[in-house]
């Protein structure tokens, strides 16, 4: 990997990764369950919620709703950022465990935390709207501080990134301009939200909670559970990563102005991101966004069959039936999911027993698979109209 | 470099108290949180003095803090309110006034993050785009303000700063308030670090 034609110079390396996850604390954990079939979905208590909130969620009848928790619990002592933090040092630890290289201290480091709502649960419940609120502190920045005075790095760059479910997309971009341009040696990119009464009464009130099973692509698809998720990915230049675990050869972002919680029903600006991620390279498989609800997966499956020809369309499937989606971790998990599926030379799929909606175009993935996969597209569609693509490819075909 | 920098701002009322010229163009604008609102009423009015960008950088200090907490209090959890709690959802209302689409990248940064993004986006505009836009809303003393920071690397692009290549090792320590009074002249100075490698200075 000493080229030095501007391909090379344009692409980056997976160092190391670590997660934790509903499926348990670790990449392994991920990693059995999405080949398991195993859907880590739990009940939860909602007993200590705001009576208000306990009044509207029980009216909605959503009592028997499932989402997807870490799987040790938050003491109740503890702040939700300070638990957060927790979560993402174990992660951040197992990476670099993965990753042959440290952190040198000449090394010039960034770190990007990728968070929708960060740890708004401490906050939100205490103020009333008549307080005027002024937020002195920014929750995703606070959040930030808190892992990096814990972690003990000294970056040169910290920012944190909030593109809605397409911010672990977002912050590869920044992530991949940063090493590209060598602007640092080392891009640390961190990911993470928790689920509480703020998030399940927001994606309620939508309703886009499914009453059932998270079951994306399927001809009974009927919504989402969210999941609470930390990550941490270590990435660098491709020049000299001889201990690379994946490269990630593109990375694009595109927003529209359609509407706020859809994207456009022709899939236009997630069509232009994989374009641009699909200029030079032809994936085998892609890894859906697959939040199972009826517009998402239609839109998506639109745009995979309109990019690419029946003879050559990838097969397809999702992770967030396994673990829940994940808001802002959730296109880092799909990452780490890519680079155990180039490791392990096998395809994870779709819940067991999926019936794939007869109106879809695309190739699903029913049954997990040996496949020696070289190249992955990951999407990722967030609201406000923000979409991301990612080409990931083993090192040794780049 | 060549590096011109514009700067607007927009100070506004919410609730608006006319039906914006825009209305057509955004599906249920009278739904708008006063940020989302804000955007694209400052871009309207100011539309004939802005380039076309190729990327945004979406400078959201405090998230959508204050959007939460009124979602949080609402008795029956409006979900119009709900998708205002995001902090990037701004920037949607005003995608839909420009007919505009392309990479937005939404920061946070405490009480630096205009200057961050700025700083991001210098980075981008030398190395990859021309037209760069940095757009932010917060709440001010009485009212609203939108703010947009334009950058131009087209040579003919003439602007009321320019960026130049930092030649001090002096440590950055601006934040957004040291920025926001440079760039509207509240202060004497004529140049103003952004990070450790660039400075803006007056024109």
């Amino acid at each position: 990997m000493g080229r030095q034609n501007k391909e090379d110079r344009d692409m980056i390396a997976v160092l190391g990764y670590g997660c934790n996850s509903a499926a348990g604390q670790g990449v392994k954990d991920l990693w059995h369950s999405l080949v398991n079939g195993t859907d880590n979905a739990t009940g939860f208590c909602y007993d200590d919620w705001p009576d208000h909130v306990r009044a509207y969620w029980n009216q909605l009848g959503y009592r028997t709703h499932k989402a997807y928790f870490f799987r040790s619990k938050r003491p109740p002592e503890i702040s939700c950022a300070d638990f957060m933090v927790e979560q993402l040092l174990a992660s951040f630890a197992e990476a670099k465990e993965m990753a042959s290289c440290s952190f040198l201290p000449n090394e010039k480091i960034g770190i990007i935390l990728a968070s929708t709502k960060g740890c708004v649960e401490d906050y939100v419940w205490k103020l009333k709207e008549a307080d005027n609120v002024t937020l002195q502190e920014d929750l995703l920045a606070l959040l930030l501080q808190k892992f990096i005075t814990r972690s003990e790095l000294k970056p040169q760059r910290a920012l944190c990134v909030s593109n809605a479910c397409a911010s672990s997309h977002g912050a590869m971009a920044v992530a991949r301009h940063w090493l590209t341009n060598n602007l640092v040696d080392k891009v640390l990119v961190v990911a993470a939200d928790i689920v509480g009464p703020f998030i399940l009464t927001g994606f309620a009130s939508l309703r886009s909670l499914s009453l059932t099973a998270m079951r994306p692509f399927s001809a009974v698809r009927d919504g989402l559970r969210v999941g609470e998720a930390a990550t941490a990915i270590i990435l660098g230049r491709v020049e000299g990563a001889l201990d690379a675990h994946a490269v990630i050869e593109s990375v694009a972002l595109d927003s529209e102005g359609h509407a706020v919680t859809r994207p456009s029903t022709d899939g236009g600006s997630l069509k232009r991101a994989c374009a641009t991620v699909l200029k030079h390279t032809t994936p085998n498989l892609i890894i859906a966004h697959g939040t199972a609800t009826q517009v998402n997966d239609k839109v998506e499956d639109e745009v995979i069959a309109e990019l690419f020809s029946e003879q050559s369309t990838p097969v397809v499937t999702a992770a967030k039936w396994c673990v829940g989606h994940t808001m802002g971790a959730s296109g880092s998990i799909d990452l780490i999911a890519g680079c155990e599926i180039l490791k392990n030379k096998k395809v994870f799929s779709l819940p067991q027993g999926t019936r794939i909606d007869s109106a879809l175009k695309a190739s699903y993935v029913v049954e997990s698979h040996v496949a020696d996969v070289e190249r992955i597209l990951i999407t990722s569609l967030g609201f406000g109209g923000y979409h991301g693509a990612l080409m990931l490819a083993k090192k040794e075909v780049v | 470099m060549n590096c011109a920098l514009r700067f607007f701002s927009y100070d506004f009322t919410f609730p608006a108290d006319e039906i914006p010229q825009w209305s057509t163009l955004v599906e249920r604008w009278y739904q708008l949180d006063p940020f989302s609102y804000g955007l694209a009423e400052a871009y309207w009015r100011l539309r004939n003095q802005m380039c076309v960008p190729e990327i945004m950088f979406l400078a959201s200090s405090g998230g959508s803090f204050e959007t939460d907490v009124s979602f949080s209090n609402s008795p029956t959890f409006n979900p119009a309110k709900f998708v205002h709690t995001l902090p990037n959802i701004r920037s949607s209302s005003l995608c839909q006034v420009m007919k505009w689409h392309g990479p937005v990248v939404c920061v946070q940064n405490g009480s630096s993050t205009l200057t961050s993004a700025l700083g991001e986006a210098l980075d981008w505009a030398v190395k990859e785009y021309k037209n760069l836009w940095i757009v932010g809303c917060q709440r001010a003393e009485t009212c609203y303000r939108a703010e947009f920071l334009v950058l131009s690397t087209v040579l003919n692009e003439r602007g009321a700063y320019a960026i130049r290549r930092r030649t001090t090792n002096e440590s950055v320590t601006n934040g957004d308030a040291e920025l926001r009074r440079f760039l509207r002249g509240d202060d004497q100075s004529t140049s103003f670090f952004i990070s450790d490698k660039y400075e803006v200075v007056s024109g």
